[in-house]
């Protein structure tokens, strides 16, 4: 086994934790937190990738990985505007608790 | 061609700088996007499809931008609609005072949905230029050739997408915005994992580049075996085919009007055209038959879901909604159908039948906000003869119907007999009866909405307030144009072959 396919069997499993997580946890927190997880898991395949020739290891999969750090950041930033805003509209829910409607 | 992302773009950028001048700026942002989208129609009829290097760089370093007879119809279709709902944006958000008695009936009715008062909300700060980017965002995913790339746009996309639903800002929109959000990461990851096992394989992301690697290949089903089914899922939750549309509902049934009209017309189209360029193009030679039979027959089960659904709504707005559910399973069985002949008549209905829906389904939200700022309520049984109110709108709500029923003259006719021809040829005769008993659920749920306008009207009534034509007049452009597709089919069925 090489490092490689150590890293994108590694990465694999943790996109199948994340994807659990996502589906099967309530709280729109942690499902946040699992679609991060899921997404930790696509950039260690992606490096697995670019580094299975050997020698220099492959600059394209390095800007995807950046590219792709950049985007997660927006959407989990706006999701957690989003979890704010439900707050601030209705005060009585708890910004921890599930979604419900 | 790179116009067409960058006037979107800057004119976005400049809503966001005056935002006073926002409605403005945007109406000539999407006039002038029309205007690219028809000076590329042209020169791909005269020259066939088109590419351009941004900077120069080759492939693999940098990245083509590619328009072919199929990807010119999207920009014009996208184009199109957003003229149409950004002019209807402008009065949609413009407080216009209307003349209204006062009667003592409820004039507010907290339930529906497009805030029930009878002038328009004010147009909310950062509206524009969301507005604008989405388009920048969708026209770049119809003109990239990469794919990672590919997914870039379609997050920005969902990112736009999402902020428009929230922005109407109260609980319900705001709720399902962030379900939105949620399902639409999870499908962009999905994606975004299959690229990166593709990449892992074949070590190019360029769409033509990976033809070239999967044709040759020794053994390219089993590399693909498991990127693909990656591949077709993430992007079928982002198209919201059935079972994976629980977030479409919600979520076009609680924006503004005209961002419903852009969501449900093209939003979904953007998933829908890349993987309609991925199985006819790279994948061709290695996506299994299976897989087309197991996409139809979703597509079949969303049909039959999605009409049931729809005649179950007590509003109407949920009824389109749960109508665009329906709608998707239609592109979905010619994409199963394009998966076992390329070359068939299943692509050509495909495409036919998403421009008639993006222009129909568009024209109904557009025209159900016009209905709305009249009677200020969308329940279905309390509509009683709403054309007094808005006349031009129920017209057209009308006339995009027989889209979407799928009648004689009308585009969605033509898409549908094609995917039929498609099905025959493919012995599928149960895709030809999911067309069928689709079209036919469609007449039911939409004749639920047509016979509110012989409803006599009782005598106490008030007189409903007039519509404002700014509401009007795009709703009913939109759905003639579905109506004219059908009558001049040749000239887009033309680009497509």
């Amino acid at each position: 086994m090489t490092l490689a396919t150590l890293y994108g069997t590694l990465g694999i499993v943790l996109f199948a934790l994340g994807l659990y997580g996502a589906i099967v946890r309530r709280r729109v927190l942690r499902k946040l937190v699992a679609v991060n997880v899921m997404i930790s898991g696509v950039f260690l395949t992606f490096i697995a990738a670019g580094s299975r020739s050997p020698g220099e290891p492959d600059p394209v999969a390095q800007a995807i990985v950046l590219t792709g750090i950049v985007v997660t950041l927006g959407g989990t930033a706006l999701g957690l505007a989003l979890v704010r805003r439900i707050h601030a509209l209705d005060l009585t829910s708890d910004p921890l608790e599930p979604l419900d409607g | 061609m790179i116009w067409s992302v960058v006037v979107p773009l800057a004119g976005g950028l400049a809503a966001l700088l005056a935002p006073r001048r926002a409605a403005r700026i945007a109406i000539l942002t999407s006039v002038a996007t029309l205007a690219v989208a028809l000076a590329l129609t042209r020169a791909v009829a005269l020259d066939g499809a088109l590419e351009h290097r941004p900077g120069g760089w080759p492939p693999p370093l940098g990245i083509r931008l590619v328009v072919d007879g199929v990807g010119v119809l999207f920009l014009l279709l996208v184009a199109l609609v957003f003229v149409a709902a950004t002019v209807y944006g402008a009065s949609f958000f413009d407080p216009v005072e209307t003349d209204r008695i006062d009667t003592g009936r409820e004039a507010y009715d907290a339930e529906a949905s497009d805030h029930a008062v009878r002038k328009g909300p004010r147009a909310p700060e950062g509206f524009w230029a969301l507005w604008l980017f989405a388009l920048a965002s969708l026209d770049g995913l119809f003109l990239t050739a990469d794919l990672f790339n590919m997914y870039v746009a379609i997050e920005l996309l969902t990112l736009a997408s999402v902020g428009l639903v929230a922005i109407t800002n109260d609980r319900a929109s705001v709720t399902a915005a962030l379900r939105y959000l949620l399902a639409g990461m999870v499908a962009s990851l999905f994606f975004l994992l299959g690229i990166s096992l593709l990449y892992a394989e074949y070590g190019v992301l360029d769409l033509e580049a990976l033809a070239t690697a999967i044709s040759a290949a020794t053994d390219p089903a089993s590399a693909t075996g498991v990127a693909l089914p990656l591949i077709l899922t993430g992007l079928a939750v982002k198209a919201a085919l059935f079972p994976f549309h629980f977030w479409l509902p919600p979520a076009h049934g609680s924006a503004f009007s005209p961002v419903s009209a852009v969501l449900s017309g093209l939003v979904v189209k953007g998933p829908f055209f890349v993987l309609l360029r991925l199985v006819t193009g790279p994948f061709a030679p290695v996506v299994p038959e299976a897989a087309g039979l197991a996409l139809g027959a979703l597509a079949v089960v969303g049909i039959l879901w999605g009409s049931v659904r729809a005649l179950q709504q007590p509003r109407l707005k949920l009824l389109i909604a749960y109508s665009t559910v329906a709608q998707i399973g239609y592109l979905f069985l010619a994409l199963g159908l394009a998966i076992s002949d390329p070359a068939g008549p299943a692509v050509r209905g495909g495409v036919v039948y998403a421009l008639a829906h993006g222009c129909a389904k568009a024209s109904m939200f557009l025209a159900l906000g016009a209905i709305v700022r009249s009677t200020g309520h969308d329940r279905i049984r309390r509509l009683i003869a709403p054309q007094r109110g808005a006349p031009i709108a129920v017209s057209a709500f009308a006339v995009a119907g027989l889209a979407i029923m799928g009648f004689p003259p009308s585009g969605g006719f033509v898409g549908k007999l094609l995917i039929g021809e498609a099905a025959t040829g493919a012995d599928q005769w149960w895709t030809l009866a999911g067309l069928i008993v689709g079209g036919l659920l469609a007449a039911l749920y939409l004749f639920r909405v047509f016979r509110r306008v012989f409803v006599a009207v009782p005598d106490d009534t008030a007189p409903l307030p007039r519509a404002p034509l700014g509401l009007e007049v795009p709703a009913l452009a939109l759905a003639v144009v579905s109506l004219l597709l059908g009558l001049a089919a040749a000239l887009p069925l033309g680009l497509v072959s």
